[in-house]
């Protein structure tokens, strides 16, 4: 079990993450949050990276800084910005990154043969990376978070990049995966980790403001989403007054899927709340600023 | 596996290898270009099988003796050419009777190399006595006095300076009494091979080392943050301990360059001049002395041999001192060019240094124990080297205080890292 007790971090005077308490036992646990919440952050005490400037994370009852190479060596971390060598083919580089987790030459080999055919990338194995796609170095990335049979797979925003049919692979890879580990899935695409998260974990204001399933969460904002159809002329104005949380052009009119706290009118239809739904509620003034921003 | 690997990056970035085989073909450039004294430095081979090297009274008898016979074969010759007769080969040198004799092609090729040896044979003849009255009325005081002077030291400075003349001084007549300054060798003044070998030759090499260590050090250290790949390599089981890996096989990449470059510039360098019978000649010889008329005054009674395997060794041991300031400032500053850049400032900064400091300090003189200030002067390394630098261990002193200073700065630097924020 994978323990996060009062976990304050600080850069300078700028708060990112504060009193943060998680527990995580084997699982897909799907840390969803817009960019600059402080997923990295988190992620990045949980594989060592960063130190948390107050508080401790645990696995087993045993600090993971004093653990240090033996908590490394049960982990398996893909970066946001998975870095590689161009002039290195998947293979070598994977057998690079066995060496650094410790993994015995001969084993490594098999291990990376085994992973480069669960990634499809078995036919490129020992090409120059400097050729591949994204989705092709993604997966890549995932291969190597891999590597080691990790007891801990942490993977941060591990679907940039692939396409829809990867991953659907990809959500089914670690669906079997995390049946006896921790896998935790940072992303901002809801859909990521809709079907597949045991736990969705959100942070809003440096703090954790759910940890729970997707459906209890979904129950918050049980009989306040709603849909209907409105005219172009009114679409504008519709916009202004509620949240609306998706838009659809059918027949002449717009069909607005929306949220709001009013007293329902006739014509809406109300509807299951989903996990975009709470996210575009939550992180409404997020939504705003981007939109503003952009 | 892990230093395998890391080792790799280095052989197979093309910069370093292309400029290793750049340096290395400049190197024989330099050799080539000084190969057209070989010849004459050859003559001395068979005058030491004769002779043998020392050349106390018995050698000196010898040499004599042989040398006139060599003049007297060739007055025969040249009585029954011309007529004429030499009371010297130089004689037959002189610009207002040699350009005729050549003009009316007399002699043949091989006639003008046997003037030219006897010629060679002379120098060494007449250079006996004059290196002997030399080193007989070396005093190494004045040469201290007239240092200070020069430089216009004064106070501590000048006293210390003194103290270490004075040290020096049992060893000069200790010298003069192994009778190390009068062994044959090839002579200074005529090829300057001292110079060339160990000012020329080994002051590139040393630069040339040093610039691919610091580019491959720098590229090594910063490899996964300039490469964006740090985030994976430091969560995994080796972790941050890799930048111990990285040290050592930068230590051990610069031993194997270092030692390459030697050893490949100083194999070409004696396959074209012939040092046979000369190895074992100490490196205090009066022969040695150049144009400049300084002798060198070694520490310690070493052999041409002795001192040539010295010299390598302290260019390896410096070479691993800047990989030691390389991985210090790439610790620090995580662009391997901008680290290049900043080993070039601290590098003029420690040749500086000196020059800032008052006349009548010892830290005038203490500032010089930087390997800065000490590569520049390989050609005098071992022996009294100027008022400076004439400290019997300057050396030792100036590369065992680095190295301590500076492994502990490194081990500060990987701890730090350790808990660093990446």
């Amino acid at each position: 079990m994978l323990l996060v007790e009062d976990v304050t971090k600080n850069f300078g005077q700028f708060n990112a993450l504060k009193n943060i308490n998680l527990e995580f036992c084997n699982g897909v646990y799907g840390l969803l949050a817009p960019n600059g919440a402080g997923k990295t952050t988190l992620i990045k005490m949980l594989t060592t990276l960063l130190f948390p400037t107050t508080g401790s994370i645990r696995y087993d009852g045993e600090d993971i800084i004093k653990m240090d190479e033996k908590y490394r060596e049960i982990i398996g971390y893909l970066p946001q910005e998975f870095g590689y060598y161009k002039n290195y083919s998947p293979t070598s580089y994977l057998l690079y990154l066995a060496a650094l987790k410790g993994i015995h030459p001969k084993t490594a080999i098999t291990r990376v043969e085994e992973l480069l055919k669960t990634v499809a990338l078995d036919h490129v194995a020992n090409k120059k990376m400097k050729k591949f796609s994204g989705g092709m170095i993604q997966r890549v990335g995932i291969a190597q978070a891999m590597l080691n049979d990790p007891k801990i797979l942490i993977l941060d925003e591990p679907t940039a990049g692939l396409d829809p049919k990867e991953r659907v692979r990809f959500r089914n890879l670690l669906t079997n995966l995390a049946r006896d580990r921790i896998v935790i899935l940072s992303t901002h695409i809801v859909s990521d980790v809709e079907s597949i998260a045991n736990e969705i974990i959100m942070i809003k204001n440096q703090e954790v403001l759910y940890k729970d399933t997707v459906s209890n969460i979904c129950r918050n904002i049980q009989g306040l989403v709603y849909e209907t159809e409105v005219s172009y002329e009114q679409t504008e104005q519709f916009r202004t007054t509620y949240l609306t949380l998706s838009e659809k052009q059918e027949n002449g009119s717009m069909y607005m899927r929306f949220l709001t706290e009013d007293t329902a009118k006739p014509e809406w239809k109300p509807v299951h709340p989903n996990l975009e739904d709470v996210f575009l509620y939550i992180y409404q003034d997020g939504v705003l600023s981007d939109d503003q921003t952009a | 596996m892990i230093k395998r690997l890391e080792f790799k990056k280095i052989i197979s970035s093309p910069i370093i290898l292309g400029l290793f085989v750049l340096f290395l073909l400049f190197n024989c450039f330099l050799i080539y270009q000084q190969s057209n004294l070989r010849h004459d430095m050859k003559s001395l081979q068979p005058i030491v099988q004769e002779t043998g090297t020392l050349m106390d009274e018995e050698g000196r008898q010898k040499l004599q003796t042989s040398y006139e016979q060599d003049l007297n074969t060739w007055n025969k010759l040249t009585q029954s050419k011309t007529g004429d007769t030499y009371q010297t080969a130089a004689e037959f040198y002189k610009p207002e009777l040699y350009y005729s004799l050549i003009e009316s092609n007399i002699y043949s090729k091989e006639e003008l190399q046997d003037i030219n040896k006897l010629a060679i044979k002379e120098t060494y003849v007449n250079s006996i006595q004059e290196i002997e009255t030399k080193y007989n009325e070396l005093n190494v005081m004045e040469n201290a006095e007239e240092g200070i002077r020069l430089f216009g030291l004064k106070g501590a400075a000048a006293e210390k300076v003194r103290e270490q003349y004075a040290v020096l001084k049992p060893r000069v007549e200790e010298l003069v009494q192994n009778k190390e300054h009068l062994h044959l060798f090839f002579h200074g003044k005529m090829f300057g091979t001292h110079s060339f070998l160990f000012k020329t030759l080994f002051g590139f090499m040393l630069f040339q080392a040093m610039i691919l260590i610091v580019l491959f050090t720098a590229f090594i250290v910063n490899y996964e943050f300039e490469h964006r790949t740090a985030l994976v390599t430091y969560a995994t089981k080796r972790g941050r301990r890799l930048m111990w890996d990285k040290l050592l096989v930068s230590t051990f990449a610069s031993t194997l360059v270092t030692v390459a470059l030697l050893a490949i510039t100083l194999s070409v360098y004696f396959i074209v001049f012939d040092y046979s019978g000369l190895w074992n000649v100490p490196i205090s010889t009066g022969f040695l002395i150049e144009l400049n008329k300084i002798p060198f005054i070694s520490w310690w009674n070493v052999t041409f041999i002795q001192y040539l395997f010295m010299s390598c060794g302290l260019v390896v041991i410096c070479q691993i001192l800047f990989v030691l300031i390389t991985f210090c400032l790439s610790m620090l500053i995580r662009n391997s060019y901008i680290v290049f850049t900043l080993f070039g400032v601290i590098f003029l900064a420690g040749l500086y240094m000196p020059s800032i400091m008052p006349k009548d300090s010892t830290m005038l003189l203490y500032t010089h124990f930087s390997p800065f200030i000490l590569v520049m002067n390989v050609k005098k390394w071992w022996m009294e080297s100027g008022v400076f630098t004439t400290f019997k261990f300057y050396e030792v002193i100036t590369v065992t205080g680095w190295l301590i200073a500076l492994l502990l700065t490194a081990w500060f630097f990987i701890k730090r890292f350790a808990k660093e924020n990446i």
